[in-house]
């Protein structure tokens, strides 16, 4: 079974903890982040709609505008965790690198490899799938 | 009891379609029926964000926005034919504060009591153009004499911090 790596899960780990997290585990349905994901509302998280998210959530965190995410950005991310996504090592996280250390989550989470994620799929990844 | 300044503007032109035609025309929005994206999947985050996943913003933004310093360029001129000047005041900060710290899908509203008209503004999606700036597509509501009007807009946010409609 494959696995996430442990940058990544310290990545999503880190940031989780600031974000006002929500017992996804507990909800019986799709949460309301997923729902909010879900923008075509066929009940499934495609790549574009978990792109357009994570584009919406690097501009909220990007506090000066200036395009990139820095450490400061993120006070809650790992030191190891941001150089693991910091390809360049300019000690900035582009839009790219962002996107591409979270979607290595979409790929950990994404089990049955269709592409898409089911609401089960996020709920066992975030409730089970980084232990 | 006198009719309100906008509501007699509205009357006096007369068709529904108006306001959306000078929004259209002025502002650079599509129309409802064109939908922003050009066929991409609209989307975003919509309220407060988990943890997780989905999880990846937010949490205590949304400060930060200095009223009034929308430019006026925002939503075009053809606005200020229909709306009061306090009406396009209250409009064009609440257009600017949402560009720059609402999630996408979260809607901000406006109202002036004076007018009677009322409005609302809801990123849809964001993304940086060619040049590495931050646009956002979002849907515009305004209400004039109990009619609503229903826009789609991309702005672009600029080096000092406004937001300029670019189609």
């Amino acid at each position: 079974m494959r696995r996430p790596s442990s940058s990544s899960t310290l990545f999503t780990l880190a940031v989780g903890l600031v974000l006002a997290p929500v017992a996804l585990a507990q909800t019986p349905g799709p949460s309301p982040a997923f729902q909010a994901t879900d923008t075509n509302g066929d009940g499934r998280i495609d790549r574009a709609e978990y792109h357009n998210r994570l584009m919406d959530a690097f501009f909220l965190l990007d506090q000066d505008k200036d395009g990139y995410l820095t450490a400061q950005e993120l006070p809650h991310v790992a030191a190891k965790a941001f150089r693991a996504a910091d390809s360049d090592s300019d000690l900035k996280l582009s839009a790219i690198e962002y996107m591409n250390e979270r979607f290595k989550e979409f790929s950990a989470a994404d089990k049955n490899r269709d592409g898409i994620l089911s609401h089960v799929e996020v709920e066992v990844y975030d409730g089970f799938g980084r232990r | 009891m006198p009719e309100r300044r906008d509501v007699r503007w509205f009357r006096a032109r007369g068709r529904h379609g108006a306001l959306a035609a000078v929004l259209l025309m002025l502002a650079g929005c599509a129309s409802p029926g064109g939908g922003p994206g050009g066929g991409t999947a609209i989307g975003g985050l919509g309220g407060a964000a988990a943890g997780g996943l989905l999880g990846a913003a937010l949490g205590g933004k949304g400060a930060g926005i200095a009223a009034g310093t929308i430019i006026g360029g925002l939503v075009g001129a053809g606005a200020g034919s229909l709306l009061d000047t306090n009406s396009q005041r209250v409009r064009n900060q609440t257009v600017q504060r949402s560009l720059e710290s609402a999630p996408a899908g979260t809607a901000s509203s406006w109202t002036n009591p004076d007018s009677g008209s009322s409005g609302s503004v809801t990123p849809v999606r964001t993304f940086q153009n060619a040049q590495g700036a931050y646009c956002r597509e979002f849907q515009q509501t305004v209400t004039i004499g109990g009619r609503e009007e229903r826009s789609y807009c991309t702005a672009c946010r600029q080096p000092d911090g406004s937001w300029k409609i670019v189609g």
